[in-house]
């Protein structure tokens, strides 16, 4: 189960203990998160909310180990990540982190494939393994049908899957999404929903979201509220 | 080789740019290969000359001439192998501006100087026997289409009228340097048909024993001709070659200093082309970040690609410059050796590498520091 | 309604490197088209000038450089007796005799001895030589040892300057004047009396090396050469001062308009691609920018008035930078060998205000349509899509 108060004293898959993120702005000191708790297991789907400002982007960044916390440590599976060094760290997130971005961030000049294969390039795969991982990533989230196209060619929707693709092709441990669906209608914001969903349940693939839309957080089985840089447990949807 | 097409990708991301960018690598290199090609020819006569062959001129000036009556005093000097003179004949064939040196040589002992041009034996027989024989280097005969056998009118502009030769030889070289132009004939036939100057030749030339008596020889032949009316001034062919460089003047100087300018220039531009791509790219290579790829990867990366640049460009430049300097002197005949040598090839290369790295290098290194949040984040 | 101005300044302000590359750029490319084309321009008056084409130079048959000729002085003499020189006002034929010799002097920029020129001639060569002037100190003064340097073998030998003394043939000269010919081959000569330099080179008094005559008319010219040609004391070639001082110089020429062309076109194009480069990338990164501003509700038309005269405002920049560093080239002095004498010949760089403004009006040309095609390019975008792109 999810926990916010920091004493499971059970092996989660991931544990936050005592997260604090200072910036400095000028002499002014920005709190952002302040002795923030979290233990996530393994196949959970959990949806941060909170308004503008509070945190939930810094706290996706930490625990995606793209920023170190100001005080504090995060330990996945078993290894302390905010001890890692920068070289590490790549490594870390190549092996066990899958991202999904608001702006879907493809890169403009490679195709949908090429794509979802960039992940993959940093295994000893062979080409035809990655063929292999790419067509079944690229199923999962059905757009194959698209794979040779180029990102301006694709709708939102379609970009996101693609980009979804990528984030599950090289069957991370967990998957971070920073507000899927900010960018999209309703109508592909809930199809990208039902799939990150699907993908929860059948694939038992654990996925933290970040998202402001109350409408995508129900697809969630938790929701959290970061309010003033601490989490606060909202309803439970299981 | 699995990461060829994410720099295939971005190198036809901006089509006019890697265009602009590659255009400006062939310029730079053409250049090079052009002002290689240039410096060449000025120092022809630097590259080819014999370690031991001493050149005799008159003291006062080379166009002053020196007796016929030395060649004997020359040859009893020790140290000294082989003497041998030349006149310069000063002619044209058809055209002033057909130009190839044309000179009276003293023909039984100029090729045991010069052992680099090599002539067919029956060949050379047939121009000693024959009084208006000449041999003609490989270059101006297939310039001209001159065949064995053909008689070529050259027009003397010093000695005045048409003066005919048979060409019974065509001499080669060993090396690509050696100078493939010359038109040589019998001194004695200029000797016999001159109206004045008669008993004088323009310049020895000496082959030592060895390089080690190049100073000895050169000082006693000096010596042996001082307070004569016709005093000589001695000096290894390297040494005069060089003077003659010296000469030309400033210009091969301004010619180069003005490509180094544009060359740098080039470079400058390429590398910071270089670096506003990447800027524009920073979000892309973020996200990179974010799925894993190492700084050193996406470092290697972008030198990589800064590599193609300069070396599809640079290389297809030197190309050229190697093809334009196939088609031979752009001058018509002043340059014989109007060439780009293994040597500035290998140093072109080199250039290319080396600023392929070295255009890529800050761009690279702003990848390689480029933080994620910073790119990325949105706090 | 109009970008304003201070946009544009203010953007090239904000981006100082990629401004600064630009305009040194261009400024690159300025220089090398003033410096190349001042090269050309001197070498072309140092060519046009030399030799007006009723002097006629007259050198013993087959002498392919004046110091090569002999001439006695009962030839002379004979020469002067033909019809169509010009007479002075006194009835003396305008005939001029003269001695060249070649003598070494310390090359300052090769730092070596090269061969200069010396001609030795009487006081009254001025009238056969109108185009020569005196620019510092006076002519020779008849019976001393005096030299009158040409422009330009002053600044290319050491020792050549107004007032100091320098040794020829053992003897001490002093330089007495500098003088300038309209840019023509004798600025890289020195002169002296005739008489002087016969003496100290050991020749015989009665023997000169070539001589000059000026016609009445250029139109003359065909029949005093059939005069001389018929004429069984000379054995003389007569030529116009002008074709032979282009005969003098053609591997020069040659050598200078080939490779000075072919390396110009490649520098030309090489320096084109660069400041294109410059200008278009810094303008195609800018698409976003100039998308927000079209959607703040600036016309294509503004938007792309404002690129325009950012780049007119960089390659103007750039031109004037490169005009600068360029001009202290001016008078510059550039010398060679002339293949025909074996001495050596110079010629000044010629800067003129007609070709820096040429130089600033390519930089502007270059500039301005290197900002055409992204400022093109802008407008095709929609701005929505363009706010889009990263």
């Amino acid at each position: 189960m999810v926990n916010v108060n920091g004493k499971n004293g059970a092996r989660s898959l991931i544990q936050a203990r005592n997260l604090d993120k200072i910036y400095t702005r000028g002499e002014e000191e920005i709190h952002c998160l302040s002795g923030l708790n979290l233990d996530v297991e393994k196949g959970e789907f959990i949806a941060f909310m909170g308004p503008s400002g509070s945190g939930k982007t810094t706290l996706l960044n930490l625990l995606g180990g793209l920023d170190k916390p100001t005080r504090g440590s995060i330990v996945a599976n078993d290894i302390e990540i905010t001890s890692l060094s920068e070289n590490m760290l790549a490594q870390w997130r190549a092996e066990n982190v899958g991202f999904v971005f608001q702006m879907y961030n493809l890169l403009p000049v490679l195709t949908a494939y090429q794509n979802v294969e960039i992940p993959l390039l940093l295994t000893s795969l062979s080409k035809k393994e990655r063929e292999e991982h790419i067509m079944a990533a690229l199923e999962l989230t059905n757009i194959v049908d698209r794979k040779d196209h180029y990102p301006s060619q694709l709708s939102g929707g379609q970009q996101q899957r693609v980009s979804i693709a990528r984030a599950i092709v090289s069957n991370p441990l967990f998957l971070l999404c920073d507000e899927p669906t900010g960018d999209l209608d309703r109508k592909s914001g809930d199809e990208v929903m039902t799939l990150l969903k699907n993908l929860s349940e059948q694939l038992n693939i654990t996925v933290l979201m970040v998202t402001h839309d109350p409408k995508a957080a129900e697809a969630a089985d938790t929701i959290l509220h970061l309010e003033k840089g601490v989490l606060i447990e909202g309803k439970t949807v299981k | 080789m699995k990461y060829l097409f994410l720099l295939k990708a971005n190198i036809k991301r901006k089509k006019i740019r890697t265009f602009l960018t590659l255009g400006s690598y062939f310029a730079a290199f053409l250049l090079f290969g052009l002002l290689a090609a240039i410096q060449s020819a000025f120092h022809q006569g630097v590259d080819v000359a014999g370690a031991n062959r001493l050149v005799v001129a008159n003291k006062t000036s080379l166009i002053m001439p020196l007796p016929l009556s030395y060649k004997e005093k020359i040859a009893q000097i020790s140290g000294g192998k082989n003497v041998t003179f030349a006149s310069w004949f000063g002619g044209y064939y058809q055209d002033p501006k057909n130009f190839f040196a044309q000179m009276a040589v003293d023909s039984e002992t100029y090729f045991d100087v010069y052992k680099e041009f090599k002539v067919d034996k029956n060949q050379f027989l047939n121009f000693l026997k024959d009084r208006q024989g000449c041999v003609i280097g490989k270059k101006t005969a297939e310039k001209y289409g001159f065949k064995i056998g053909d008689r070529i009118p050259i027009i003397a502009s010093i000695w005045g009228g048409v003066w005919e030769f048979n060409l019974r030889a065509i001499y080669t070289g060993t090396k690509p340097e050696d100078d493939l132009t010359q038109f040589l004939f019998h001194a004695s036939y200029l000797e016999e048909r001159r109206a004045w100057g008669k008993g004088m030749v323009g310049w020895y030339i000496v082959e030592t024993k060895s390089p080690d008596l190049t100073y000895s020889v050169s000082k006693e032949i000096d010596r042996k001709f001082s307070n004569s009316s016709y005093e000589t001034k001695t000096d290894t062919e390297k040494a005069f070659a060089l003077g003659f460089v010296k000469q030309i003047g400033n210009i091969e100087l301004i010619i180069l200093s003005i490509g180094a300018i544009v060359f740098v220039t080039l470079l400058l531009v390429t590398s910071n082309t270089m670096e506003i791509s990447v800027r524009e790219r920073s979000g892309e290579i973020a996200v990179l970040k974010t799925i894993g790829f190492s700084d050193k990867l996406l470092y290697f990366l972008t030198i990589s690609e800064s590599l193609f640049y300069s070396l599809s460009g640079g290389l297809l430049g030197m190309l050229t410059a190697k093809l334009f300097t196939l088609k031979g002197d752009p001058t018509g005949g002043f340059l014989p050796a109007f060439y780009v040598s293994s040597n500035q090839f290998a140093l072109g290369m080199f250039l290319i590498i080396f600023f392929g790295f070295l255009s890529g290098a800050l761009p690279a290194y702003r990848v390689y520091k480029l933080k994620i949040v910073d790119a990325l984040g949105r706090i | 309604m109009p970008v304003p101005y201070t946009y544009s300044l203010n953007s090239i302000k904000a981006r100082k490197s990629s401004s600064a590359i630009a305009i040194l750029c261009i400024a690159g490319v300025v220089c090398v088209f003033i410096v190349v084309m001042a090269m050309a321009n001197g070498f072309n008056k140092m060519l046009k000038s030399t030799g007006s084409e009723d002097n006629v130079i007259i050198l013993r048959k087959g002498s392919s450089a004046e110091m090569m000729s002999i001439i006695s002085k009962e030839q002379y003499k004979a020469v002067g007796d033909i019809m169509f020189i010009k007479r002075d006002s006194e009835g003396n034929p305008l005939v001029s005799p003269e001695v060249v010799v070649v003598a070494p002097f310390f090359h300052k920029s090769t730092k070596t001895n090269a061969l200069g020129q010396v001609r030795g001639v009487l006081p009254s060569a001025l009238k056969v030589h109108p185009q020569v002037k005196i620019i510092k100190g006076r002519f020779f003064n008849e019976g001393m040892y005096e030299f009158v340097v040409g422009k330009n073998a002053a600044n290319m030998y050491e020792g050549l300057e107004l007032g100091k003394e320098i040794n020829l043939g053992g003897r001490k000269f002093k330089v007495s004047g500098i003088m300038e010919s309209g840019g023509s081959l004798y600025e890289s000569e020195i002169w002296c009396d005739l008489k002087l330099l016969q003496e100290t080179y050991k020749r015989p008094l009665n023997v000169f090396s070539t001589m000059f005559v000026k016609l009445n008319s250029k139109n003359d010219f065909l029949k005093f050469k059939e005069m001389i040609d018929k004429d069984p004391r000379l054995n003389f070639d007569a030529k116009t001062e002008k074709s032979f001082f282009e005969e003098q110089s053609r591997v020069v020429t040659t050598l200078i308009r080939v490779l000075g062309f072919l390396v110009a076109a490649v520098m030309a194009v090489g320096a084109v691609f660069a400041a294109f480069n410059t200008i278009y990338t810094s303008f195609a990164s800018r698409v976003k920018e100039l998308a927000t501003l079209r959607a703040i509700g600036f016309s294509q038309e503004s938007v792309i008035g404002t690129i325009l005269f950012e780049s007119f405002i960089l390659s103007l920049s750039g031109g004037i930078l490169g005009c600068l560093i360029s001009l202290p080239l001016d008078n510059f002095s550039a010398s060679t060998l002339n293949f025909q004498s074996f001495s050596q010949v110079a010629f000044s760089f010629d800067i003129s205000l007609k070709l820096l403004l040429e130089g600033i009006l390519f930089a502007l040309v270059i500039g301005v349509s290197a900002g055409f095609i992204p400022a093109i390019r802008s407008t095709k975008l929609k701005p929505a899509q363009a706010l889009r792109e990263t």
